[in-house]
C-alpha cells in the first residue's frame, strides 16, 4: 500500500512548462481527485506518478522511497485511458489478459485472474467478444478489467467518463467509488468535470494553470472555496458573480452591488469586493421561494436539463445569472422574473479573488 | 413555412437493418420539434428521409398537402444545419452567407442589406470580412446558422448542431436559436440525444427507440408521465428508478412483490387487468428517506454530491434504487436507511413491451 508524494516538481516540453513546482500528497488507499480545466497540466501529474515521463526537476515518492528513476512496470501503477485503449484485433479475454503474459505466469493462474477480475465487473459473459461489438460501457469495464488484473497498488483513471454517454456515466460514477472501497487500492481519478469530484472524490487536488495546486476536502470546499476559481469551477452549475463595494460607515458594513445591497455582518475596510452567488442559491420568487434580499432579472433562457431548470436570467449591461430550479420550469423569454437569496448562503470575496467569508459569518 | 407529415414511414437498409419503423408524425406549422433518442435510433435517419437525403423504403412524407417523397432535396426547400459547420475555407464569412442569394441572382445592394441584417442577428459582424478557417467553431456554427437563416426556407433541419460547442457557447446558441425560433415562427426540426438541449429548445419532443417514436409529447408530460418506461428512464438525471416484480391485482388493490421481500400495494385500482409481472418506476426525486410507519428499508452504497441536494444510491430488495434528497439528510455508506415513496408520483409499466399501465 502507498502513499504518493510529489516534492517540488516540475516538467517542461519543447521548453514550455507544463507543470511547475508541484508539491502533493496522495493518501494510502484513497479516492483521490485531481480536478482541473484543460491545460492545466493534471494529465502531465498522472504520467508523472505512472513513469510515462519524468520531473525535470523534483522528486516522486512512493511509501518515502524515491521512485523518480523507476520505469512505470517497476511502480506497480496501473492506468486506465480515456480513450479505452484496447486492441481491437483481441478478443476482451485476450485484451485483459495482456499485462499478465508479460509477467510469464502460467496460463491456469492468468485464465483464474482474468475471470475472476472479468466477473467482478460483469463483464464475463462478453470474453470471447472483440471491442467492436461491445457498448461503451463494456469497453469501460474491459478496459478497467485490465488494470484491476495487475493487482497494482495504485490504480490512475484518466477521464475515464468523458468518452461515455451521460446516462452511462450516472451509473459507472457509483460504480468507481465502490470498486475502489472493496478492493481497498490507491485509486487517482483525473478529470475536468467537477460533477465526478464532487460524487467521488473524498480529497481533491483542483489545478490551475500547472502551478497552483490545492488539496482539500470536496465538501469543504464547497463551503470555503480558496477563491472565485475554485468557487466557480467545484459546483453543479458555475457560480455567478456580481462586483461590488463595501462602505464601512457607523460600526455597519453595507455592500453596493448593481443589483441589490446587504449589510454584512463580518467587518472589511472600504474595499471592491466580488459576490459569489451559487445558481441552487437563488430562488424564483413566482415559484414560492423567498429570502432576505430580492431583484429581479428578464428570462433569457430557461434550459431544462432534465429533472431541472437553469434559468438564464438577463439582468442588463450584458450580464447574466444562472438560477437553478430543482423542476421542469419553461417561461418565455423576455419576460419579467423576481429572485431572492438568503445572506447566509452569499461567498464574499476580496477584488484579488481571495475568499474572505460567507454572508452569514461575522468573520 | 409548411406543416411537415410522415405517414408509416420505414426505411430498411439492405440486407435487413431497420433503421425506421413505421413512423407516423405531423410537425405542426412554425413550431420546434426535437428528435430524442440514444445512438442507433432511427432519429438521423428521419430527419435525413424529411430532408429527401434518403428516400423511404415504405411509407409518404408530405409537406402540407404536397406529397414530396419522390422531390429532391433541393426541390424541397429545406436548409440543413450539421453538427460539424460546412462552409467554404476560402473565401469570407460575408461571401459564404452571400452564396445562396448569389445563387438566387439577387442584386448587390440586397445582398449586403440582407447578409448585414443576418449577421446583426446572430452577433457576427465582426467576422464578416475574416476566413472561416481562423475562426473558433462556435463562431463557424453561427456562421452556418446565418447561412441557413438567410435562404428563408419551408423548414430547418437541425442535427446535432451543439455537441462539439463548449458549454459556454453552447448556452449563447441556444439562447440565439429560441429567440430567432420565436421572432420568425419557422418551423424546425432539432436532432440530438442530449435531453437538455431537446427539452430546452423544443415544444414537443418525439422520443425515438429501435427506430420507433415512443413517445410525442410536451417535455412536461415526458417527465411526469412517460408512456413507456424506456422513456422514464431517459428523461431526467437520473433517470426513473425501474424495479421488475410479480404482481396480482386483489379486491382492487395492486400487490407487487419480488423474491427479495419487497412488496408494495397500490388501492383502488379497480377491475384493471395486469400481467403476472410489472414494472415499478419511480423517480428518484419522489423517494424519500423518512422514518414512518410504512416505512421500507434500503443500505446505502454510494454518496453522490449534487450542488444543493444529492443523490443516494441504495441497495433495495436486491435491486439498486436512487434517490434525490436534500443535504440536510445525513447518510453515509453502509447505512440502512427508511424508504418512502410519493404514492401519487409511482408509474407501472408492462415489461414485455415497457408501456405504460397505470
Amino acid at each position: 500500500m502507498v502513499e504518493i508524494t510529489l516534492e517540488n516538481v516540475s516538467k517542461s516540453i519543447e521548453g514550455r512548462p507544463i507543470v511547475q513546482d508541484i508539491n502533493l500528497t496522495i493518501p494510502d488507499k484513497s479516492f483521490f481527485c485531481i480536478l482541473g480545466p484543460p491545460g492545466s497540466g493534471k494529465t502531465m501529474i498522472m504520467r508523472l506518478i505512472s513513469g510515462l515521463d519524468r520531473p525535470d526537476s523534483g522528486r516522486i515518492l512512493f511509501d518515502g522511497r524515491d521512485v523518480s528513476g523507476l520505469e512505470p512496470v517497476e511502480r506497480g501503477v496501473a492506468v486506465v485511458f480515456q480513450d479505452f485503449a484496447l486492441y481491437p484485433h483481441l478478443t476482451v479475454y485476450e485484451n485483459i489478459a495482456s499485462p499478465l503474459k508479460v509477467k510469464r505466469l502460467s496460463s491456469q493462474e492468468i485464465r483464474r485472474r482474468v475471470e475472476e477480475v472479468a466477473r467482478y465487473l460483469k463483464i464475463h459473459h462478453r470474453l470471447t467478444h472483440y471491442p467492436s461489438q461491445l457498448s461503451g460501457g463494456e469497453r469501460q469495464r474491459v478496459s478497467i478489467a485490465r488494470a484491476l488484473v495487475k493487482d497494482a497498488d495504485v490504480v490512475i483513471l484518466d477521464e475515464p467518463l468523458v468518452r461515455l454517454d451521460y446516462k452511462i456515466r450516472e451509473d459507472m460514477r457509483a460504480e468507481l467509488g465502490k470498486i475502489q472501497k472493496e478492493l481497498g487500492k490507491n485509486v487517482i481519478l483525473i478529470t475536468s468535470d467537477p460533477i465526478d469530484a464532487l460524487s467521488l472524490g473524498q480529497i481533491v487536488a483542483i489545478m490551475n494553470g500547472g502551478r497552483d495546486i490545492q488539496t482539500g476536502n470536496v465538501h469543504e470546499l464547497y463551503e470555503r472555496p480558496w477563491n472565485l476559481f475554485v468557487g466557480k469551477y467545484l459546483g453543479v452549475v458555475e457560480m455567478n458573480s456580481i462586483e461590488g463595494r463595501a462602505e464601512s460607515g457607523g460600526g455597519r458594513t453595507i455592500v453596493k452591488t448593481r443589483l441589490f445591497e446587504f449589510e454584512l455582518l463580518g467587518k472589511i475596510g472600504d474595499s471592491g469586493v466580488i459576490i459569489g452567488i451559487r445558481p441552487e442559491h437563488l430562488r424564483i420568487k413566482e415559484l414560492g421561494g423567498g429570502g432576505d434580499v430580492e431583484f429581479e432579472g428578464r428570462i433569457a433562457l430557461t434550459e431544462v436539463i432534465g429533472s431541472d431548470t437553469i434559468v438564464h436570467l438577463d439582468v442588463g449591461e450584458k450580464e447574466y445569472l444562472r438560477v437553478f430550479v430543482p423542476a421542469i420550469y419553461k417561461k418565455p423569454i423576455g419576460e419579467r422574473v423576481k429572485v431572492a437569496f438568503n445572506l447566509s448562503d452569499l461567498y464574499i470575496f476580496g477584488s484579488d479573488e481571495r475568499f474572505l467569508m460567507r454572508g452569514g459569518e461575522h468573520g | 413555412m409548411v406543416k411537415v407529415y410522415l405517414d408509416h414511414v420505414t426505411k430498411i437498409f439492405p440486407p435487413r437493418t431497420v433503421a425506421v419503423d413505421d413512423v407516423t408524425l405531423e410537425i405542426p406549422e412554425g413550431e420546434l420539434v426535437g428528435l430524442l433518442g440514444p445512438s442507433g435510433c432511427g432519429k438521423t435517419t428521419t430527419l435525413r428521409i424529411i430532408a429527401g437525403l434518403e428516400k423511404p423504403t415504405k411509407g409518404r412524407v408530405y409537406f402540407d398537402d404536397e406529397d414530396v417523397t419522390g422531390k429532391e432535396p433541393r426541390e424541397r426547400n429545406v436548409a440543413m444545419v450539421f453538427q460539424f459547420p460546412i462552409l467554404y475555407p476560402t473565401v469570407s464569412v460575408y461571401e459564404n452567407i452571400a452564396l445562396p442569394l448569389r445563387a438566387e441572382k439577387m442584386p448587390e445592394d440586397e445582398v449586403r442589406r440582407e447578409v448585414n441584417r443576418i449577421a446583426e442577428l446572430m452577433g457576427i459582424k465582426e467576422y464578416l470580412g475574416m476566413k472561416p478557417g481562423r475562426l473558433d467553431i462556435g463562431v463557424r456554427q453561427k456562421v452556418a446558422l446565418a447561412k441557413a437563416l438567410i435562404r428563408d426556407p419551408s423548414i430547418f433541419i437541425l442535427d446535432e448542431p451543439l455537441t462539439v460547442i463548449d458549454p459556454k457557447m453552447r448556452v449563447e446558441l441556444r439562447t440565439k436559436l429560441k429567440q430567432i425560433q420565436l421572432d420568425l415562427g419557422k418551423s424546425m426540426i432539432y436532432v440530438t440525444h442530449d435531453q437538455a438541449e431537446a427539452l430546452t429548445l423544443a415544444e414537443r419532443i418525439a422520443v425515438m427507440k429501435d427506430g420507433k417514436i415512443l413517445q410525442y409529447d410536451v417535455p412536461e408530460r415526458l417527465y411526469d408521465r412517460p408512456s413507456n418506461s424506456f422513456v422514464g428512464w431517459f428523461i431526467g438525471n437520473p433517470g426513473m428508478n425501474l424495479i421488475e416484480c410479480s404482481a396480482s391485482v386483489e379486491g382492487g388493490c395492486l400487490v407487487m412483490t419480488n423474491e427479495n421481500g419487497f412488496r408494495y400495494s397500490i388501492e383502488g385500482v379497480g377491475e384493471i387487468k395486469v400481467p403476472g409481472k410489472v414494472v415499478f418506476g419511480i423517480r428518484p426525486e419522489y423517494v424519500k428517506v423518512e422514518e414512518g410507519g410504512d416505512a421500507m428499508r434500503a443500505t446505502c452504497i454510494h454518496v453522490e454530491h449534487a450542488g444543493n441536494r444529492q443523490i443516494l444510491h441504495l441497495q433495495f430488495y436486491g435491486e439498486s434504487l436512487k434517490a434525490k434528497v436534500p443535504l440536510g439528510v445525513r447518510v453515509s455508506p453502509g447505512d440502512t436507511v427508511p424508504v418512502k415513496f410519493v404514492a401519487e408520483k409511482i408509474r407501472i409499466f408492462d415489461p414485455s413491451t415497457g408501456n405504460l399501465i397505470l
